[in-house]
């Protein structure tokens, strides 16, 4: 029961139950025929409808029939049933009419709504039906279209609209469905893509009464497919052309695709590759590579290798090989994608390199020298391998000692005596660039001190900041020992010439007087023995006498001979500079000042007025006052040994100072004498001779206490010379 | 020692000391030959005498230890050194060589004296020596073979019937042979023959008691 309209009802029902009310006063059955036809019209249902309604008209002819008597119960029953019948039949009709109509009408309603073009057309294609959004979408409406002739083709974009004509008449031909993709034009003028569906709608007879369709836009899938289809495109050409070996294989590894780079560069083609995917590996590496690939497999992890691949001219090149694996959400390996790089040329480099570095390595390592490198603050970042070995620390160690580089070395390898001098001139070379070159003491593996050489430079970069310290350290302990048995040789062989010379000299003395007084005892003997003959021959006795007389005479000859040569000595002044006897006296101790590791340091005043004097003299008395030097500090054990050598010009004289760094001196007077001497084996005659050398220059030659320690000897020549 | 008999060479090169070396000598009455060079003594006639060899040790062409080396050969004079600057090397290698004394100048004259009569004894000894043993071996000479080989056995000491096996002969001819070459050798005993023997340098060559 259609409760919800039944107010729609309301008055026929309040009519026809009025009608009832009176029929059933006047004993008429109207309320039976009233609810006869009132039933298919409230029941949804046709058949209870109809049930009710069979129902309703027999009982109404019954109460008829009953109520006459006679011929006219069963006429008056008969027209009852019959009006009734006739009346519901009616309404039945009218019902299922209605009912159509309302489908239709649903049916339009969603056709009308659809979203996308909907349209019917005839059996010969033309438009009976379209939807407004067809009219909207085109701007037609279904008059329009047809009165072109071509229906709805006029609007298909010109590229598609012969084969979508041929799709349509294909259809109208064969009765089948008609689809198709193509772009329809707007109203605007603008196409957009459609899907077009048509079915045909047939008759009992299978004739076709027309078509129904919808045609739905597309266009943005088509768009995003375009758009899709063009990035795998590009992609394609990317991979294609792109100068790197891509390759896509299946999980198992069988190749999928290789790219064309690949196979120019393999020289084969993808069948080949693919029945025999290891056969361009190199034989040596094909091991590697199935483990290494197995490995990845198993793992699920990415491919990385380097192996060598066969070129298209036969030859084996290095080469990078890199997958990754596509998983999938279940982890399990879908695809492997990977790249070939050919890296033969760096790998060869690479290769050059490697061997240079051993080479390098090999050869630092086997020098007999320590290496070491340095930041330009002085970190050590490089120790050869003999150096790690001798000092026994790793760079780590030294590089975490709080940034003080060698100290930490220094302090426990070198020797304490010239550990602070050497730390010192590391710390200044570090701070100013200036290369090193400094001989010390250094504990080596045998644990004795070792001479060593150390040198090192300095590399600056382009903008010449310090960049790296190259550092050598060489031992040169036989050398200094050599160096020290040949000084000592040559000083013998020097002591052993004097005392030769002076041996001769004595020699020749004692020979020249040693004659004449041979003869003067020979003679005198002689005379005596004369005398003393029986009898005395005084002729004889006169000749010995005058001969041993002569002889006598001889003897002072010799004595005054000598003391003229003597004499001779020491005369010859000439005009010079000092410096150039300063530096020549260098020259000639060169070997012993290097031997008594003193520290030689000169300052020579550059223009100094040229002075008249012997060169030889000055020299003998610059050489003695150096050797002294030296000397005085032999025994200084671990202080500095500092010889300073200055000239300079001061109030018209010529100022020479030796300075050196020893003990000093008690009394700087009593060195002078004759025969005093503070050495062990000293005559004490050297400073008492240069003493009246200076003096015969009218110059002064003194001591005096050195600061902090030590001694200075200073001679003053005035320029006359004397 | 003051006898005519006797001379001194004197080799130096300063004629001062040969001079007075000689005038000295003279005084003593011994007879002085002087010579500058070492050369010229070289080419002087050998001294019969006895004599001796003043000679210094410096001189200009052959020094004195180099005389001495060659000289050292044949029979020669003693040698007194005499130098300017001796030392103590220099007189141990002279005196091992033979020098009668190493005197350095300059000298005095009892040194010298003293020196030259030793070294003049010593050569006369040398030369009485040298006599001696040319008369022993004239007296060899007079030997004839089979004594010669008689001699050096019987020195050894052996038994006459050791010797005579020894030659292959009988007892009687070494008997006969030995009683001759002791007359020839004009020797008195054994003892005596084994003296003359041994300033002949005849070797002992066999025992008594067998090889």
């Amino acid at each position: 029961m259609r409760v919800h309209q039944i107010w729609k009802y309301a008055p026929a029902l309040a009519m026809g139950c009025a009608g009832t009310a009176l029929g059933i006063v006047e004993q008429e059955p109207y309320g039976a025929f009233f609810l006869a036809l009132a039933a298919p019209m409230l029941f949804k249902r046709r058949q209870v409808a109809a049930a009710i309604a069979l129902v309703v008209i027999v009982i109404g002819a019954l109460v008829v029939f009953l109520s006459s008597d006679g011929f006219a119960s069963i006429t008056r029953s008969a027209a009852f049933l019959l009006c009734a019948l006739g009346a519901f039949w009616l309404v039945n009709v009218w019902r299922a009419r209605a009912d159509a109509d309302q489908h239709l009408n649903d049916a339009k309603l969603i056709v009308e709504s659809m979203p996308g073009l909907g349209w019917a057309t005839d059996a010969k294609g033309n438009f009976v039906y379209v939807n407004p959004s067809v009219v909207e979408y085109v701007g037609k409406r279904t008059d329009e279209f047809n009165a072109t002739g071509r229906t709805g083709l006029e609007a298909v974009h010109p590229d598609e609209a012969e084969r979508v004509t041929a799709a349509w008449l294909t259809s109208m031909r064969a009765g089948s469905s008609f689809e198709s993709i193509h772009r329809i034009r707007r109203s605007n003028g603008e196409y957009r893509w459609f899907h077009a569906y048509g079915r045909p709608h047939f008759d009992e007879q299978g004739n076709i009464l027309g078509w129904f369709g919808t045609t739905i836009d597309i266009d943005e899938r088509k768009r995003a497919e375009q758009r899709l289809e063009e990035s795998e495109r590009q992609l394609q050409t990317l991979i294609d052309t792109m100068p790197v070996m891509i390759w896509c294989a299946s999980p198992a590894g069988v190749p999928i695709y290789q790219n064309p780079k690949t196979l120019e560069y393999l020289g084969a083609t993808f069948e080949e590759i693919r029945s025999n995917n290891f056969g361009v590996v190199h034989p040596d590496d094909i091991e590697g590579f199935q483990s290494a690939w197995a490995a990845c497999v198993e793992r699920k992890s990415s491919l990385s290798l380097v192996c060598r691949l066969r070129y298209n001219d036969g030859t084996y090149r290095w080469n990078r090989i890199d997958a990754s694996p596509l998983l999938s959400e279940d982890g399990d390996i879908i695809e492997w994608y990977g790249t070939n790089v050919d890296i033969e040329e760096l790998h060869r480099t690479q290769e050059e390199l490697r061997a240079n570095a051993e080479r390098l390595t090999m050869m630092l390592d086997t020098l007999p020298a320590f290496v070491w490198c340095a930041s330009p603050d002085g970190q050590p970042t490089y120790f050869n391998k003999p150096l790690m070995e001798y000092s026994g620390v790793t760079l780590e160690e030294l590089r975490g000692a709080n940034g003080s580089g060698f100290a930490p070395m220094i302090g426990s390898l070198v020797h304490p005596a010239d550990a602070p001098l050497l730390r010192h001139r590391f710390e200044q070379s570090f701070k100013s660039g200036q290369p090193i070159a400094l001989k010390y003491r250094h504990r080596l593996a045998d644990g004795c001190y070792h001479l060593v050489d150390c040198r090192a430079r300095v590399l600056r970069d382009c903008q010449s900041r310090l960049f790296q310290w190259y550092g050598v350290i060489v031992d040169v302990e036989e050398e200094r020992q050599a160096q020290t048995q040949l000084q000592r040789a040559q000083h013998q062989l020097e002591l052993a010439t004097r005392a030769a010379s002076l041996s001769e000299l004595s020699a020749s003395i004692a020979h020249e007087l040693n004659q004449p007084l041979v003869a003067v005892v020979t003679n005198s003997s002689a005379t005596e023995s004369w005398l003393g003959a029986m009898p005395p021959n005084i002729e004889r006795a006169k000749t010995s006498a005058r001969k041993a007389a002569d002889a006598a005479n001889d003897a002072a000859e010799v004595i005054s001979r000598i003391k003229a040569l003597f004499r001779q000595s020491g005369g010859a002044k000439s005009p010079g500079n000092i410096n150039d006897v300063i530096e020549e006296a260098c020259t000639l101790l060169r070997e012993r000042i290097s031997g008594s590791k003193c520290d030689l340091r000169t300052h020579l005043e550059p223009d100094l007025p040229i002075a008249n004097f012997d060169r030889a003299l000055i020299l003998q008395v610059l050489v003695n006052l150096i050797q002294n030097a030296m000397d005085a500090m032999a025994t200084l054990n671990g202080a500095i040994r500092l010889l300073e050598i200055r000239s300079r010009f001061d109030d018209g004289k010529i100022l020479v100072d030796v300075r050196d760094s020893g003990v000093g001196l008690h009394d700087n007077e009593k060195i002078f004498e004759p025969f005093y001497t503070t050495k062990h084996n000293g005559m004490g005659i050297g400073l008492s001779i240069c003493r009246s050398i200076v003096g015969a220059h009218a110059g002064k030659l003194w001591a005096s206490p050195a600061e902090p320690s030590g001694t200075v000897f200073s001679f003053a020549l005035p320029l006359s010379g004397g | 020692m003051h006898s005519e008999e006797n001379a001194v060479y004197v080799v130096d090169d300063d004629k001062r000391v040969r001079d007075g070396l000689s005038e000295l000598l003279e005084s003593w009455q011994i007879q002085v030959a002087t010579f500058a060079t070492a050369q010229e003594y070289l080419d002087a006639p050998r001294p019969q005498s006895p004599s001796c060899l003043v000679l210094d040790i410096r001189l200009p062409d052959i020094d004195g230890f180099e005389l001495q080396a060659r000289l050292a050969d044949d029979p020669h004079p003693p040698i007194i050194f005499i130098t300017g600057h001796g030392d103590i090397p220099m007189t141990v290698r002279a005196m091992k060589l033979g020098a009668v004394d190493f005197l350095p100048k300059p000298f005095r004259e009892s040194e010298l004296r003293a020196a030259i009569e030793l070294a003049l004894a010593r050569d006369r000894e040398a030369r009485f020596d040298r006599a001696a043993l040319s008369e022993l071996q004239s007296r060899l000479e007079c030997l004839s073979a089979r004594e010669r080989d008689v001699l050096p056995l019987v020195v050894s000491g052996l038994m006459n019937k050791q010797g005579a096996a020894e030659l292959g002969i009988s007892e009687i001819t070494f008997q006969i042979h030995r009683g001759n070459m002791m007359r020839k050798m004009h020797a008195d005993s054994l003892p005596d023959l084994v003296r003359i023997a041994s300033k002949l340098s005849i070797p002992i060559t066999h025992s008594r008691h067998g090889n």
